[in-house]
């Protein structure tokens, strides 16, 4: 599928399917089409997908392939975006453009990021509000500096003197 | 002095930018379109009227915040049609504009900035924003007053009072316009065809780029004298890709554009100018020579990855069509068996080719700033692009001589176009004399009066006339050396020939009387070179483990022999480096036009150079300094081989696709 076919699908939830008007070239088919691509292509502005738009998905570098993934999830108009490690494999440049995007969702489009990730460097520079688990229970909370102060995250994360 | 003259132009008299705006906007209202943008995948359009109406408006809003008659407007971005209205906006008020490249660094945007006292800038977005606000946050910019931007994107939580919003100013505009209504008509009538209309900075090979100062005569004269030789219609397309800051794209597409009334296409965003050309499908371009060598490049790779038969094809029909261009070019009629083969050729190989490059409906194409490789020229008249070279300066509005249509030869520059005069110094130095001769450089009288004497214009540039009228151009007055032998030898000329082969990017060549043979500096393609290495299984990991590796070595000495094969013997080059590194403008290596800046290159690489002529030295150890877009720098130490080159290239197994394209077939 094309970078534009991919963010289309992120659409579905919000588009309304009759069978009927499906066959025909003009008529409620048709504009619903044209609304969509039109919010596509914003989505595709915002992450600046133009030059990719209607290359194979398969095609593309690792880089780009995570910027369509979130692109998809965007088109979804979500409330609250969960992002899973999306810096998982990336080189430097990647991780860079990434969390510029991530930056740009939370602050332009005004969505609530809530981030997973263990590249400390990533988490430290971007994040609000830092949470962080221990195998599972929940040892400290608060701004990064003030989590990055916590003896107990420093105990979990980075080790103790010997 | 031996003189020549083009005849006389037509031009009228009274006619500025501005006011031709204001009568196509008047004759063609909202019927005809002015501008198209690519945005959000669609080509949004601009009509006269509504491009007028945008200049009226934003003109006032400056205006309003006290943007004085005569004063300059720096204007900082990608090509946009912000880029234009802005322009006009600054010349409808009397006052000029200054372009500035986007991709330049602090320095160069601090240097334009202080030397014209500029106090509005217009920036396109966040990223150039940033410049602006770091040089002025350093205390580098205090004649800055304002800086007005237009892609809001990233700049919502900048407090600083400077900053506008370019649909603010248009909006502060449209209230200065109830309060002064036929205020902004005045001002458009006041503009004289005397007044500066750019300030237009010059390529500076070898110091800080000057601002020369080009009047709406100036700019006028040469459109229309180059229009009077090659008409360009009010429908054809013109797409806008390269930086509008360029002598040569005010040239076509402001000087002539406003002349003529046709288009002006502003590509999606740098990436995709190549889609955008070819949905677009312009009837006239101008670019330097490093777009046509790339746009070669690139069929030279997708072709040596076609499957056989293909390759086959455009084989036979790149004869035909290279035997067809020869004849033609000298204005000779087809052969029977041409006439047979030609169009079958054409729709065959020729045509698919220009199609897949956006060049399908090009009728004349221009190539000036730089010599261009008389293969590079070869390929493109085989596939059918008419391709002609121009030569001129900032100085002269970008063009003075040119080409004429079926007396094209690869190494002329052409003939004076209408209106311009020529003349060869003493010295050797090429003279021009037109109405398009800029009168002088900006805050700069010195300059002025080295360049401008008992009204000619003085080039710098060494060339010749042959007995035809062609002028040659050399190279760059004090760039042309004699070889260890007495032979004449320009740099440049031997750096084409280099560059010919698709695995070199940049090189640079040095040699003269003190030195005693020819060596080069050369730097690698690295998508050429990557593919190349990939289909041979050759592992790398960064573009200097590849440019190091013996087999690049043994390819790029293949390429260096064969360039050789066409030279005179004392000027070959016998050694040559491969740089770890690709030339930069950013490292002030190459001009922002991409021209090698030689100084710079001579006391940077001092040791390399010393390697070269150093028979015993088979590598050589350097510093390297990298500076980033953001100014900061990082150090390594990286050691190079030096290779020598004897005899000819090594036999290829197989005929390969450059010898096609190149100086067999």
């Amino acid at each position: 599928m094309t970078v534009v076919e991919n963010l289309l699908l992120g659409r579905h939830v919000h588009m309304r399917h009759y069978v009927a008007p499906s066959f025909l070239y003009f008529g409620p088919a048709r504009r619903q089409e044209i609304r969509e691509r039109e919010l596509v292509e914003e989505v595709i502005d915002f992450l600046e997908l133009q030059a990719v738009r209607k290359q194979q998905v398969g095609t593309l570098s690792y880089g780009f392939q995570k910027r369509v993934e979130l692109g998809r999830a965007l088109c979804m108009q979500p409330a609250v975006l969960l992002l899973d490690e999306p810096m998982a494999g990336m080189n430097a440049e990647e991780k860079e453009d990434m969390a510029r995007y991530i930056l740009d969702v939370n602050e332009l489009a005004g969505v609530t990021v809530v981030l997973i990730e263990h590249d400390m460097s990533v988490v430290m520079d971007i994040s609000h509000i830092v949470t962080v688990l221990d195998f599972g229970v929940v040892i400290a909370q608060g701004s990064p500096a003030e989590v990055a102060a916590e003896p107990a995250v420093i105990k979990a994360y980075l080790g103790e003197h010997v | 002095m031996r003189g020549k003259s083009g005849g006389s132009a037509v031009s009228d008299g009274a006619a500025t930018f501005p006011k031709l705006l204001a009568e196509h906007a008047a004759r063609h209202g909202g019927r005809r379109i002015a501008l198209k943008e690519k945005r959000y995948g669609i080509w949004q359009t601009i009509t006269w009227a509504e491009w007028e109406q945008r200049v009226r408006r934003f003109a006032q809003g400056l205006a309003s915040m006290g943007f004085a008659r005569g004063e300059p407007l720096a204007i900082l971005g990608d090509n946009r049609p912000e880029w234009v209205i802005s322009e006009l906006a600054a010349q409808s008020l009397g006052g000029m504009s200054v372009g500035l490249y986007p991709d330049g660094v602090l320095e160069e945007v601090e240097h334009v900035i202080q030397h014209a006292q500029v106090r509005f800038v217009v920036a396109e977005d966040q990223e150039q924003v940033d410049k602006l606000i770091a040089l002025r946050e350093a205390g580098r910019l205090e004649t800055v007053e304002r800086i007005v931007y237009y892609d809001p994107r990233g700049l919502e939580h900048y407090d600083q009072a400077e900053l506008l919003h370019f649909p603010d100013v248009e909006r502060a505009g449209e209230e200065f316009e109830r309060e002064h209504p036929g205020w902004f008509d005045e001002q458009v009538a006041s503009v004289a065809p005397t007044d500066i209309a750019i300030l237009c900075t010059t390529s500076g090979t070898t110091a800080k780029p000057k601002l020369a100062m080009l009047t709406h005569a100036n700019l006028l004269s040469m459109g229309s004298s180059l229009m009077s030789l090659d008409p360009i219609k009010p429908r054809d397309e013109f797409v806008s890709f390269l930086p509008l800051a360029w002598i040569g794209e005010q040239m076509l597409a402001l000087a002539c554009g406003l002349q003529t009334g046709f288009a002006i296409s502003f590509p999606e965003s740098s990436q995709t100018v190549r889609a955008d050309l070819r949905e677009i499908g312009p009837r006239v371009m101008f670019s330097p020579p490093r777009i046509w060598q790339s746009l070669l490049s690139s069929v030279q790779v997708r072709l040596s990855d076609a499957g056989w038969v293909k390759r086959a094809l455009f084989g036979l029909g790149y004869t035909v069509g290279k035997r067809a261009a020869e004849r033609r070019l000298r204005g000779r009629r087809l052969g029977p068996l041409l006439s047979l083969a030609y169009p079958l050729a054409a729709a065959t190989a020729l045509r698919p080719v220009r199609n897949q490059l956006g060049l399908v409906r090009l009728r004349r194409a221009y190539t000036g700033g730089a010599p261009l490789g008389p293969d590079v020229f070869t390929f493109f008249h085989a596939i059918g692009v008419n391709l002609k070279q121009i030569y001129g300066q900032t100085e002269i509005c970008g063009i003075a001589v040119a080409h004429r249509d079926g007396d094209i030869r690869f190494n002329t520059v052409g003939t004076p176009i209408p209106g311009t005069d020529i003349a060869i110094a003493e010295s050797g130095e090429i003279l021009l004399r037109s109405p398009a001769v800029f009168p002088g450089y900006y805050r700069n009288e010195e300059a002025t009066a080295e360049a401008l004497r008992d009204g000619w214009l003085h080039t710098g540039d060494a060339g010749y006339l042959e007995e035809d009228g062609h002028l040659v151009v050399i190279d760059r007055a004090k760039d042309v050396m004699a070889a260890a032998d007495g032979t004449p030898f320009s740099p440049a000329f031997v750096e084409n020939k280099l560059k010919f082969s698709e695995h070199v990017e940049e090189a640079v060549v040095f040699g003269g009387e003190e030195r005693a043979f020819v060596t080069a500096m050369v730097s690698i393609d690295p998508e050429t070179v990557g593919t190349w290495a990939e289909r041979n299984h050759l592992s790398y990991t960064t573009y200097t483990d590849l440019a190091q590796k013996p087999e690049v070595y043994d390819l790029v000495r293949d390429a260096v022999a064969r360039a050789n094969a066409d030279l005179p013997e004392s000027v070959r080059v016998r050694r040559f480096v491969l740089l770890h590194k690709q030339l930069d403008a950013d490292d002030e290596e190459l001009t922002r036009t991409r021209n090698v800046r030689r100084g710079t290159l001579n006391d940077r690489y001092a040791d390399i150079i010393a390697a070269l002529y150093d028979p015993d030295a088979a590598a050589v150890t350097v510093k390297s300094v990298v500076t980033y877009q953001d100014g900061s720098q990082a150090e390594r130490d990286i050691t190079l081989r030096v290779a020598a080159v004897d005899g000819r290239p090594r036999a290829r197994p197989r005929r390969r696709l450059r010898e096609l394209i190149g100086s067999g077939a």
